[in-house]
Order: structure tokens, then C-alpha cells, then sequence
């Protein structure tokens, strides 16, 4: 290949080229770059033609007209850097969503038809798939014993707190496993395995609540997860 | 009687010969070798995603709800579509490969260093500006990798120490993926950075023309040969033939391997496998070896060297002129990224 140094690393675009030269920055005039395609004197348009008014001969010392050139200048600067300053502001506040999004207390089950042990899937109507279990003790030291963590209640939230992605159940490694970075989290929530462990991020938790007998959840309404789509098995053709 | 020309001349009076001396900037020899084109051919690729970009446009929708059936009635049913669609993917693709290329040449040839360090943070802008554009594309398809991939991305932009949780908010419109988070990426793709590509690619050139190119001179070339040639029309015929070359190679892997579709999103389940487009292979291997904070703050970091670069360099060359360390550095770089890229597609997890 040509070009190859006998010290170079990589032959043919190695760095150690020979005489490597580098150009000064050329300082270059206005008639150097040439960049003037448009004879302005070769042409007059119609509307330069005729008399222009005579520039009003303004008042006072050069000093004191470069001073109020100054200050006006400033000013209107000074104005036009606020006025679009506000409207950029506007527009960040236009862009950062309104309202958090909105969320509810669902009932879940009676607390009676659901033993130490059990385990339930709960889907929210944001379409959220949430894991509650409950557990033979409290899930919580200092609990009251008939709130819903001294029961043993916990809600797992199905979304990874490493970086979102959806965990699911392995039943035969009793483990939650997050596909994205190889994630993992016992039964109750605590990071076991992959980033999450690294980081001691557990499956974040829905708060839960004990009334009357009945068992509460807090969740978001609306998302994604509940919007309709064409069947996917539309896919199935493309390709 | 006038001719249409004699008319024109008249209300746009351009020289001819100013127009030559204009565009005959002298480009050194080197510029007759391939690798040394290389930035005319992300440039030229450009063209061609915002020409295929503008077609797709008039069927794409950017509602969750509708976005997977417009692509595939773009794929299906709309006349060429396929092509289109192909087309755009494989040009995103090779742009990608190309600014690496190209940037890597610029590297290896030491011609960042000044008085072009301003060439390099724009260039650097440049590369940012692409695989954002990557990232935000491969979102508009709203398959299930489209939906993870973003929901991903966003989170590591959330772990970002101080700006993080503005910026996810920010770039999903709430705190999660939403109906709003789509059209978003769709303004961001379509509009926002194609915008901003534009502006840096004509500060990019201008550059280029006030500095002028790097020149270089191989060891067996004559030392009495002349060492510039035209602009116009020499070196424009040799991008022109690249131009050429990558239409026929675009239309080649457009026909031979299309883009397709994969299944649409499913907010509730995370495929067993999940990959982002090959050019983030690099991040994603990262991410797995690192937690979190400690990985993006590693990534920034490794970035903000890439940046600065030119300051670096001229440290080291400052301190040790002969010194070949930062050829060695860019080598290492180079083989890392290369590395932790074939192991991300190696495995499945
Ligand atoms: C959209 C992406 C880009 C386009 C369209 C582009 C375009 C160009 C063109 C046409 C040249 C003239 C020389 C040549 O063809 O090799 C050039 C030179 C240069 N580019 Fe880029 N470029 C891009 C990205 C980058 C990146 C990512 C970097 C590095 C961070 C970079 C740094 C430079 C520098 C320093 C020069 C001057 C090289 C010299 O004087 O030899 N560019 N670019
Ligand atoms: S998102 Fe679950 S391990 Fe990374």
C-alpha cells in the first residue's frame, strides 16, 4: 500500500506519515476566498434608483452620539435578549408535561380470601401487570399488624428499576428475571443478580392498603399498555 | 428578442469565471484516495435519508395506536414503499459506518490537530447528531424492540446525575412511555435534528474552505509533482462516483435484504432477547458490565475525552514530540469498541 511507514502501526493510514505538513491557518481576505460572484456595480435595480434621503445630521459631540449609540444599542440588545428570552422559557414549560400522570386507590381482593403464601397477578388499568403476594409475616418490622404490610401484603411493580425493561416470573428458579441486563430479584423484591444487585435497586413496591376487610392498591390509570393496536399477527407477513 | 439566458444574466448578473475561481478551491493530491473522501460520503448519504425521509413522511403516523400499521402499509401496500423504507434504513445505517470511518481517518492522520480543533467539536457534534438520529428512528417503527429500546434509552439518560430525571422527562413527555412520548420522537427525528445536522454540516465545510484540507505527502510520490488539484470539476467527479457506487449498493441490499417488521410493542413484556441497532452494541455491552450511574458516568466521560481530544494531544505532543502514544491511544480505543461491538453480538444476553 502506498504510503507505509516502517514505523507505523497500521500501514497505509498510520499517523507517522511522511512530512506530515501542517498548514498555518491561512488568514484569508474577503478577494483571497473570491467568495463575490455579484458585481453589485455591474447593476442597478429599480428600486435603488432616484435620490435617497440625505442622512439627518445629527446633534452633538461625537463622544456623547457614541455614548447614546452605545446605550441604545445595549438597550435594544438588552430587549430583545429578554423578550426571546421569555419566549424560550415559555416554550420549555410548554414542552415539560402539564400533570403528573393520574393515579387511584383500586380494590383488590378480600384480605380473608387470601392466604399466607398466595400469590395474585394484578392487572391495573394502565395496564399494568403488578405481582401481589403475601407473605406468612409482616413484610415490614414495626407494621401495625392490621395494616397491609403487618398482614403480609406486598405489591411488586413488573418494571425494573435498572433501566424499565418488564421482569417476569421464573417459576422454577423462584425469581423474577429481568431479560434486558440479566436482572434478577427473590420473591419478595430484593435485587439478587445482574445490575440491579450491583446497585442494591429493588422491584419498586405499590403502596397498599387494609379497609374493612379489603385490600387496596394504588396505580396509575391510563398508558400505553391499554391502547389498541391492528392484531400482531399482522407481522406475521411483512419480512 | 431575448434568449431565456440573456434574461436570466440580467436580473442575476453571476460571473462564469468568478463562479470557477469560487469553486476551484486546490484540494491536495491525498484527496485521490479513497479513505480520504470519506466525509463527502456521509454527506452524500445524508441527502439521500432526508430525500427518502420526506417520502416516507406522507404515510408515516406518529400516534402509538396507528404508528405500526402505517409502517406496514408503507412496507405493503404503498407502491415502492419497501424500497423506500429500505432504502432510508440501509443509507441510516452506512452513515453511521461512514462518519466512524470518516472520523477515524481524521484520527489517524493527525488532522485534528490545530488549527482544526474547532473542525473536530463540530465534528464530534456531528456524530452525536447521527446516532441520536439512529436512536429516534429506530423508535418511529413502534416494534417491540423500537418500544424497549427506547424506554431503555431514556433511563440511562435518567441516570444522569443532577439533569437526568429533567432530560427523560423531557424526552418521553412524562415519566414513563406515553401517548405523548411517539410524536415527540417523531419531531425530534424528522425535524429538530435533521435541522441542526444541516447547520453543523455548513459550519463543518465552511471550516473546511477557510482551513482548507490537511495536506499530506506519501513517501514515494515525486517531490516536483504538483501537490493540489481542482475542486471542480476533478475532485467533485470522484464524489460523484462514490454517489454512484452507493446507489448501486443501497439499491443492492434494499432489494436483497429489505427492512422488516418486527412484532409490535408490547408495553407488558420485554422480549427474552433485546438489541438495540448494532451501532449502540458498544453502550449496551457497557451497560451490562457496569451499574447504572457508574456506566453512564463512564460513557460521558469516555466522550468528553473524545471531545477534547485535540487539546489532549497536543499535551502529549507537547511534552514529548517524537511520542507515538497517541496513535497507540486511538488504536486501543478503536479495538475496545470493536471488541465490546462483536461480544454484544455474540450473545444473546
Ligand atoms: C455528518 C457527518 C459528517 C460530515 C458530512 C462530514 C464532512 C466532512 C468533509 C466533506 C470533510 C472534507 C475532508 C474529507 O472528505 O475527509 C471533512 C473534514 C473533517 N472532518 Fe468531517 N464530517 C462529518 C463528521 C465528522 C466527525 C464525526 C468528525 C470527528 C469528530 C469530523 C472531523 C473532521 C475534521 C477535523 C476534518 C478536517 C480534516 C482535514 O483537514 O484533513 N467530521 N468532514
Ligand atoms: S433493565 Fe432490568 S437489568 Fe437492566
Amino acid at each position: 500500500m502506498r504510503g507505509a511507514s516502517a514505523k507505523s502501526p497500521l500501514p497505509g493510514i498510520g499517523s507517522p506519515v511522511l512530512e506530515y505538513v501542517s498548514r498555518p491557518a491561512r488568514v484569508r481576505t474577503a478577494a483571497h476566498c473570491r467568495v463575490r460572484p455579484f458585481r453589485k456595480d455591474a447593476w442597478v435595480s429599480d428600486n435603488q434608483q432616484g435620490d435617497r434621503p440625505a442622512s439627518a445630521s445629527a446633534a452633538g459631540t461625537p463622544d456623547r452620539r457614541g455614548f447614546l449609540a452605545g446605550a441604545a444599542t445595549l438597550g435594544m440588545g438588552g430587549g430583545l435578549a429578554l423578550a426571546y428570552g421569555t419566549c424560550g422559557v415559555l416554550a420549555a414549560r410548554y414542552l415539560y408535561p402539564s400533570a403528573p400522570p393520574r393515579s387511584r386507590w383500586q380494590f383488590v381482593v378480600e384480605v380473608a380470601r387470601m392466604a399466607p403464601g398466595a400469590s395474585l397477578n394484578y392487572r391495573s388499568p394502565s395496564g399494568e401487570r403488578i405481582a401481589i403476594a403475601r407473605g406468612a409475616s409482616s413484610v415490614e418490622p414495626g407494621a401495625a399488624p392490621d395494616s397491609a404490610e403487618g398482614l403480609g401484603f406486598i405489591a411488586l411493580s413488573s418494571t425494573c428499576p435498572h433501566l424499565g425493561c418488564q421482569v417476569h416470573w421464573e417459576a422454577q428458579k423462584t425469581r423474577f428475571f429481568c431479560p434486558c441486563h440479566n436482572g434478577a430479584f427473590d420473591p419478595l423484591g430484593a435485587p439478587t443478580a445482574g445490575p440491579p444487585a450491583d446497585a442494591g435497586q429493588s422491584l419498586p413496591r405499590h403502596p397498599l392498603r387494609v379497609e374493612n376487610g379489603l385490600l387496596f392498591l394504588r396505580a396509575r390509570l391510563e398508558g400505553v399498555a391499554r391502547l389498541e393496536g391492528p392484531p400482531s399477527d399482522a407481522t406475521e407477513r411483512s419480512g | 428578442m431575448t434568449t431565456p439566458v440573456a434574461w436570466l444574466r440580467e436580473r442575476l448578473p453571476i460571473s462564469g469565471d468568478d463562479l470557477r475561481s469560487l469553486t476551484n478551491e486546490p484540494v491536495p493530491n491525498h484527496l485521490k484516495h479513497w479513505w480520504f473522501c470519506l466525509g463527502g460520503t456521509p454527506l452524500y448519504l445524508f441527502g439521500v435519508q432526508i430525500v427518502t425521509g420526506i417520502l416516507l413522511a406522507f404515510y408515516y403516523e406518529s400516534s402509538p395506536a396507528s404508528a405500526y400499521a402505517s409502517v406496514r402499509y408503507i412496507s405493503e401496500e404503498a407502491a415502492f414503499g419497501w424500497f423506500i423504507r429500505s432504502v432510508h434504513k440501509w443509507a441510516a445505517t452506512l452513515m453511521v459506518a461512514a462518519v466512524v470511518l470518516h472520523q477515524m481517518r481524521v484520527f489517524f492522520t493527525g488532522s485534528y490537530r490545530k488549527p482544526r480543533e474547532i473542525n473536530w467539536l463540530i465534528g464530534m457534534c456531528l456524530l452525536l447528531c447521527t446516532l441520536v438520529l439512529g436512536f429516534t428512528g429506530y423508535s418511529l417503527v413502534y416494534e417491540q424492540l423500537s418500544y424497549w429500546g427506547a424506554t431503555v434509552g431514556a433511563n440511562i439518560a435518567d441516570s444522569v446525575p443532577f439533569v437526568g430525571g429533567f432530560a427523560k422527562t423531557m424526552l418521553l413527555a412524562g415519566d414513563t412511555y406515553n401517548e405523548r412520548t411517539l410524536p415527540r420522537f417523531y419531531v425530534l427525528h424528522a425535524a429538530v435534528l435533521p435541522a441542526t445536522t444541516i447547520g453543523l454540516i455548513a459550519i463543518h465545510i465552511a471550516i473546511i474552505r477557510i482551513q482548507g484540507v490537511t495536506e499530506l505527502r506519501f513517501e514515494n510520490e515525486p517531490k516536483n509533482k504538483p501537490a493540489f488539484f481542482n475542486l471542480f470539476p476533478d475532485h467533485v467527479l470522484t464524489e460523484l462516483t462514490i454517489a454512484l457506487v452507493l446507489m448501486i449498493v443501497l439499491s443492492v441490499l434494499a432489494c436483497v435484504l429489505p427492512a422488516t417488521m418486527g412484532p409490535r410493542a408490547d408495553p407488558l413484556t420485554t422480549p427474552e432477547v433485546i438489541k438495540p441497532e448494532w451501532f449502540f452494541y458498544v453502550a449496551f455491552r457497557w451497560l451490562k458490565l457496569f451499574s447504572g450511574t457508574t456506566a453512564v458516568l463512564s460513557m460521558g466521560f469516555v466522550v468528553f475525552v473524545m471531545f477534547v481530544w485535540p487539546f489532549i494531544d497536543a499535551r502529549i505532543r507537547k511534552s514529548k514530540p517524537t511520542s507515538e502514544l497517541s496513535v497507540w491511544i486511538g488504536v486501543l480505543g478503536a479495538l475496545a469498541i470493536l471488541v465490546l461491538t462483536v461480544w454484544e453480538a455474540a450473545v444473546e444476553h
